[in-house]
């Protein structure tokens, strides 16, 4: 079974699911497997080699039954998606808040979605409303991100010139 | 909201944006005689007054606020009953 956690190369040559135009409502959901080859990744990335994302015993010393994925790991898919799909190539991730609501362990497969809350034409900036759930649909993660999308992905405001 | 009130409530979500005092912001006050507000800060600023009085605005619009005079101007009339 090939491991869903990674991001394959053969996934850029798949052309992503861009729509032409950006509508308020529109979501994109991405579901990825954690596992601990990934957080090992991410620790070596960042640095962040708390023992708590990386050891049995820190993680039940500090009251979990096994080590904790990083938040990198699902602000990772936030960021996959604004990349690659919401708005998608070309987009700029500018602002964002979130709340990591339940811990997210190895083993889990997290499903990330992002919405459409409204559109600023004038700015394009876009503002996305997020949401992180496990797979037993546990909410893990929520928050709001503001990025600026691709001009040729909005349609013109009304009045403007096209 | 009075539209007397409306030039000080512009201000203030200004001010917010820019982390400038609301004193600063007189009517002149532009890119050009306010280091804070580079054209990144200028992006948040619109949209933050878009979100405080529920308006959209325009590509041309957003280019003509090139001072706070221009920019309370642009809200009055976006706010003004048609």
């Amino acid at each position: 079974m090939r491991a869903s956690n990674s991001i394959q190369a053969d996934t850029f040559l798949v052309s992503p699911a861009r729509p032409p135009q950006l509508v308020e409502g529109q979501q994109v959901s991405i579901s990825q497997l954690i596992t601990p080859r990934l957080i090992d990744a991410i620790a070596d990335a960042t640095g962040d080699f708390n023992p708590v994302h990386l050891e049995q015993q820190d993680a039940l010393e500090a009251g979990y039954s096994r080590p904790v994925a990083h938040g990198l790991a699902l602000l990772g898919l936030v960021s996959r998606i604004i990349g690659w799909e919401l708005p998608g190539p070309g987009s700029v991730w500018l602002d964002h808040h979130t709340e990591f609501l339940n811990p997210v362990y190895a083993g889990d497969e997290v499903t990330v979605t992002a919405r459409i809350a409204s559109i600023s034409h004038a700015t394009r900036i876009v503002t996305l409303d997020l949401e992180g759930r496990n797979g037993q649909e546990v909410a893990v993660m929520r928050g709001r991100a503001k990025v600026r999308a691709p001009f040729a992905s909005l349609r013109p405001f009304p009045g403007d010139v096209a | 909201m009075s539209a007397r009130d409306l030039p000080a409530s512009v201000r203030e979500v200004m001010s917010l944006v820019l982390g400038v005092p609301e004193q600063s912001l007189i009517d002149g006050a532009s890119p050009a005689t306010l280091p804070e507000w580079d054209s990144f800060r200028h992006l948040l600023m619109v949209l933050a007054i878009e979100e405080t009085f529920g308006i959209r605005f325009g590509v041309e619009e957003m280019e003509a606020m090139a001072s706070v005079r221009n920019i309370v101007e642009t809200v009055r009339l976006r706010m003004a009953p048609a």
